[in-house]
């Protein structure tokens, strides 16, 4: 099986979304911080000194792990896709069990030109990210036309015509 | 029966309204008092005319707008069949027509409440063989019981294109075949079945009535008759109260499981069960995605097995139990499976496989993240901030680490798993087990999970997904070697819809 690895704008769409959630995280925290008046105690000041840098390496390093690791393949067969950082994830798919395929852009994959394939079975959905968007309508095209083969095919009782 | 556009039973108008006009009722007597002396006190003039006219008249009307709406939904609603279509109009203040394919039908149920049954109406709930709708019931219409048999037979023999037998045949065939379990299967299944979160809270509600009661200086006699110590009383009160709520719940399981019936006519499973609420249920057995063998801790004490069935359609509500078989022996589960359902009898559980020796190490890994965040991190910073805590600590967090440990060994233990030709079994739980027979068809995906300790052990865990409701749509399965992931993958692959 050859995967398929992520472009660099990939790479700039991670960090930009997990610094956008970082941020978020660490606003939530200060806020909540400061409307208890949990500052003036030591011990809480201590551990939210600690989560915050620890939110902030997380900004900073696992873009780089996540890119690394993300890869995804489409044979004859099936989907594979791998993700994640330290916990990583496999996502297998049939092709035989695929219902419906569609592409979607959110605010910051709009920003770099990058859109994600959601393919899905009756069993839920799996979702190929960071891929540009003439690759993502090749993908979206190849899978439907897969589906539409298979489907021809069962009606045929598994012979081609 | 013919096909002619046809209404509901028209006692859905008094099923929908009722509930809200007892509501409303129940409200009005509990401001009774406030309003009545009012009305009474002959001081009517003192109270503006707005008040005197309005609120009565909204009181009354209120009701009978809510009756009048329900009146017109069911007069405006039709139903009707238009080849292999099952389609649902309604033409009131918005229009809508919904159809739907006869041929994607998963199951037709029916079911009866007290109400229904007085009135000898029946409900028939129909399910759709698609995922986005696998969460409720996809069609719900009363009809009197007559009609609502004819229309099942109907529906049932459309599904089937009429291509193998008489529906009428159908029917008689399936009663003949009935065999009911008797009241002391029930009692067994509702005591034995109990879940371990169930059992956890009555031992802790059982914990804290002891304690409440030994907070009392006086017996209870003296407490009963003499009126010694009225908070005492309310101390009987609050245990009799939880007394009274756990025996209901055993009651109404008790009572779920009356007249349970099971039987297979060709292809498709006939489930009854119910008294206050008599559930029917029709299941093709193409239908059935995995079947689960459940073991409650009380009957893995008992050496009790329960089956439960995995499909669309059924088991979606609190109420809807996708139950197979009740609590039994080993042999008789087995028996009975290979008698209603041989194509997932075709693995016994003995064939189950333990988890790789070395996924203790995960487990181990496991317990002494939870120790740190359960026992140790709580047991130093709670004092910091509660002094007079302290004395008790090291015993709770001490009773904590024990539990976490006994609870990751009966993990441990029930961990397994079998690669058959046809269908995977997959054992999970900890207090209580399950185990999960999937055929391979039916996996639609599979998501493989690796941490970096795993991935040092060549070890992977993951969920395969199935058609089913959300709660039962993810089927974990425990660490696996590389070897044998690779195996359920090519099984799952080459396996055809």
């Amino acid at each position: 099986m050859v995967f398929e690895k992520l472009n660099k704008n990939a790479l700039k769409c991670m960090y930009t979304a997990t610094g956008a959630g970082v941020l978020i995280s660490m606003a939530i925290l200060t806020g909540l911080m400061w409307y208890f008046a949990l500052f003036s105690n030591a011990l809480l000041a201590g551990v939210y000194l600690f989560a915050m840098l620890l939110l902030a390496a997380n900004a900073v390093i696992s873009p780089p792990f996540r890119y690394k690791r993300y890869r995804y393949a489409i044979n004859d067969t099936c989907i594979d896709l791998r993700e994640g950082y330290l916990w990583t994830e496999e996502h297998i798919v049939p092709l035989n069990r695929l219902h419906q395929i569609s592409m979607n852009q959110g605010p910051i994959d709009r920003m770099y030109g990058l859109t994600k394939v959601v393919v899905t079975t009756a069993g839920g959905e799996v979702t190929i990210r960071f891929l540009e968007y003439q690759r993502a309508q090749k993908i979206a095209d190849a899978l439907t036309a897969k589906i539409n083969d298979l489907a021809l095919l069962s009606q045929n009782g598994g012979h081609h015509e | 029966m013919n096909r002619k556009p046809f209404h509901c039973h028209p006692s859905i108008i008094l099923e929908k309204a009722g509930g809200f006009v007892i509501a409303w009722l129940l409200i009005l007597l509990s401001q009774a008092d406030e309003f009545l002396p009012v009305l009474f006190s002959g001081k009517l003039n003192e109270i503006t005319l707005e008040t005197v006219l309005v609120l009565p008249v909204f009181l009354l009307l209120l009701p009978g707008l809510i009756a009048g709406y329900q009146f017109l939904v069911w007069k405006k609603t039709w139903i009707s069949l238009d080849e292999n279509t099952f389609i649902i109009e309604r033409n009131t203040f918005t229009r809508k027509k919904k159809a739907y394919s006869i041929s994607h039908i998963a199951n037709i149920n029916t079911e009866q409440n007290l109400f229904e049954l007085l009135l000898h109406t029946c409900r028939i709930k129909i399910d759709l063989d698609n995922a986005a709708d696998a969460e409720s019931t996809d069609i719900s219409i009363v009809l009197s019981c007559k009609k609502a048999r004819e229309l099942k037979t109907l529906l049932l023999s459309l599904r089937q294109n009429s291509h193998m037998r008489n529906p009428a045949e159908h029917l008689t065939e399936t009663d003949n075949l009935q065999t009911y379990v008797s009241m002391r299967e029930i009692l067994v299944h509702c005591v034995c079945s109990l879940s371990g979160g169930f059992l956890f809270v009555s031992v802790l509600m059982l914990t804290c009535g002891i304690i409440l009661l030994s907070g009392g200086t006086i017996s209870l006699e003296e407490m009963l008759w003499e009126h010694k110590n009225a908070d005492f009383s309310m101390k009987i009160l609050a245990v009799s109260i939880l007394i009274i709520s756990y025996s209901y719940q055993i009651i109404r399981r008790l009572l779920t499981f009356y007249h349970f019936s099971v039987s297979r006519v060709e292809d498709e499973l006939s489930i009854r069960y119910g008294f206050f609420r008599k559930q029917d249920y029709m299941i093709p057995v193409k239908n059935i995605h995995a079947l689960r063998i459940v073991q409650a801790p009380i009957a893995r004490l008992l050496h009790l097995y329960e089956a439960q069935l995995v499909c669309i359609g059924v088991g979606n509500g609190e109420e809807e139990l996708a139950q197979l078989t009740l609590c039994c022996k080993k042999t008789a589960l087995n028996k009975q499976l290979s008698e209603i359902l041989p194509e997932f009898s075709t693995i016994s559980t003995d064939a189950l496989r333990r988890s790789p020796r070395k996924s203790w190490k995960m487990h181990s890994a496991a317990f002494l993240c939870q120790l740190c965040g359960f026992c140790l991190i709580p047991a130093g910073i709670i004092p910091y901030f509660f002094q007079d805590t302290a004395h008790f600590i090291p015993a709770l967090c001490g009773g904590a680490a024990l539990f976490l440990l006994l609870y990751r060994l009966l993990k441990f233990l029930c961990q397994g798993y079998c690669l058959g030709n046809s269908m995977v079994l997959f054992s999970n739980g900890s207090f209580s087990k399950t185990i999960t027979y999937i055929p391979y068809r039916n996996i639609q995906r599979l998501c493989l999970k690796q941490n970096p300790l795993s991935s040092l052990l060549r070890l992977q865990r993951g969920s395969v997904y199935i058609l089913a409701s959300m709660l039962s749509r993810e089927i974990s399965f425990p660490y696996l070697k590389t070897e044998d992931v690779q195996k359920l993958t090519k099984n799952m692959m080459q396996s055809k819809i």
